[in-house]
């Protein structure tokens, strides 16, 4: 096909397109009433709720800290702990602030962007369990101690933990490759798209397909 | 003149965008109609926030485009529900369209296939609209817009080539 006759055509498609609609224009009240399409209402809540849930974490793991200073194990398993929980609260911050900087008449690249990145929030869980499975032995001293008033940094096996030290010192680098590979750009690898469709679901993976898409137009 | 007059005023002379919008994003009357009112909402929304560095047509284009990719991605569920319906639909224009014309109906069907990025560049492309313009909606840099419409062309002409 000749340049001429696509664009002949395309002229001819742009007619089409042009018989307009009947616009009927509602009342300011109606409008009102309307369920519009960036519903943000419910992500801004769940936001919320993380802030407040993890905030309450935080400060019980800071509550641990400080009775458990004589123990050097506990408090280094419930400060990494801390960390993880003050990633989660920072990100949920920082959600709040994308929703209140969203701006529907903001270029297209720029509005899609931000909703994209909004409705893919969750892959920040998927990145963080998979970051703490080297820090699992954390959590069980964490646990024993709350639930069990025991420390098994004392009582347990010492053969028992040093090997599930050794075994999490060797998760950490493959827990960081997995997490680094998990972006927009590599989400039609099929591993990839696989493990975040079963644990986040197929939205948040067609969203990170689309913020892919979105860098690539912008390139 | 008060905002509801404005806004009518507005929205009278820059309709055509949302007609256009929606013809290009939805296949069904309804859909289109449920479009409509959503970006006239969302425009009288933003209204008290209008950026008068843009012209009307920059700032509507912007918001209509904005809320028929959101609107097109959260339908997309309800679409494959209905994908049956439109086909059986599509058989008979198509079947109609072939008596008329019927490489304009299959230029129709690779439009739609665009991704919706790609239709808006389109869109706005067919609008005549200038590169800066369309830069400033899409939030691309100028000598993209060109670098762009080139390869859209290209991959309609290869679509066209397929069928042959």
């Amino acid at each position: 096909m000749k340049d001429e006759e696509l664009n002949e055509l395309l002229k001819t498609f742009d007619g089409k397109l042009n018989r307009s609609l009947e616009i009927n224009l509602r009342t300011v009240n109606e409008m009102k009433m309307q369920k519009s399409v960036f519903a943000l209402n419910k992500l801004r809540a769940y936001s919320i709720i993380e802030i407040i849930v993890g905030a309450i974490f935080i400060i019980f793991l800071g509550n641990f800290i400080y009775e458990n200073l004589i123990s050097l194990s506990l408090t280094i398993s419930a400060v990494i702990l801390d960390i993880f929980a003050i990633v989660i609260v920072a990100g949920a911050v920082r959600q709040l602030i994308l929703i209140s900087d969203f701006e529907v008449s903001s270029s297209v690249t720029e509005s899609q962007r931000i909703l994209a990145t909004l409705r893919t929030h969750q892959i920040t869980y998927l990145r963080l369990a998979i970051l703490q499975f080297p820090f699992f032995l954390a959590y069980i001293l964490v646990g024993f101690k709350v639930f069990f008033n025991t420390d098994i940094w004392q009582t347990g096996n010492k053969n028992w933990i040093i090997s599930n030290i050794i075994f999490g010192i060797i998760l950490i680098p493959i827990s960081v490759w997995i997490v680094r590979k998990i972006q927009p750009a590599n989400i039609n690898i099929k591993w990839i798209r696989t493990l975040v469709e079963t644990t986040v679901g197929k939205e948040i993976s067609a969203a990170m397909t689309f913020l892919d898409e979105i860098e690539n137009f912008k390139n | 003149m008060d905002k509801d007059e404005k806004f009518q005023e507005v929205i009278g002379q820059h309709k055509g965008i949302l007609s256009k919008v929606a013809r290009l994003y939805c296949q069904t009357d309804e859909d289109r109609k449920d479009l409509v009112q959503e970006m006239l909402f969302q425009i009288w929304r933003s209204f008290d926030k209008y950026d008068d560095r843009f012209k009307y047509s920059t700032w509507i284009y912007r918001i209509a485009l904005n809320v028929a990719i959101s609107f097109y991605r959260k339908n997309s569920a309800k679409k494959a529900q209905t994908a049956a319906i439109e086909e059986a639909e599509n058989i008979v224009i198509s079947v109609e369209l072939a008596e008329s014309d019927n490489r304009l109906s299959l230029l129709e069907e690779f439009i739609i296939e665009l991704k919706e990025l790609d239709k808006a560049l389109i869109m706005l492309y067919l609008e005549e609209k200038s590169h800066q313009e369309i830069s400033e909606i899409l939030g691309i840099s100028t000598s993209n817009v060109a670098t762009k419409v080139g390869r859209i062309k290209e991959k309609l002409k290869q679509r066209f080539a397929e069928q042959k």
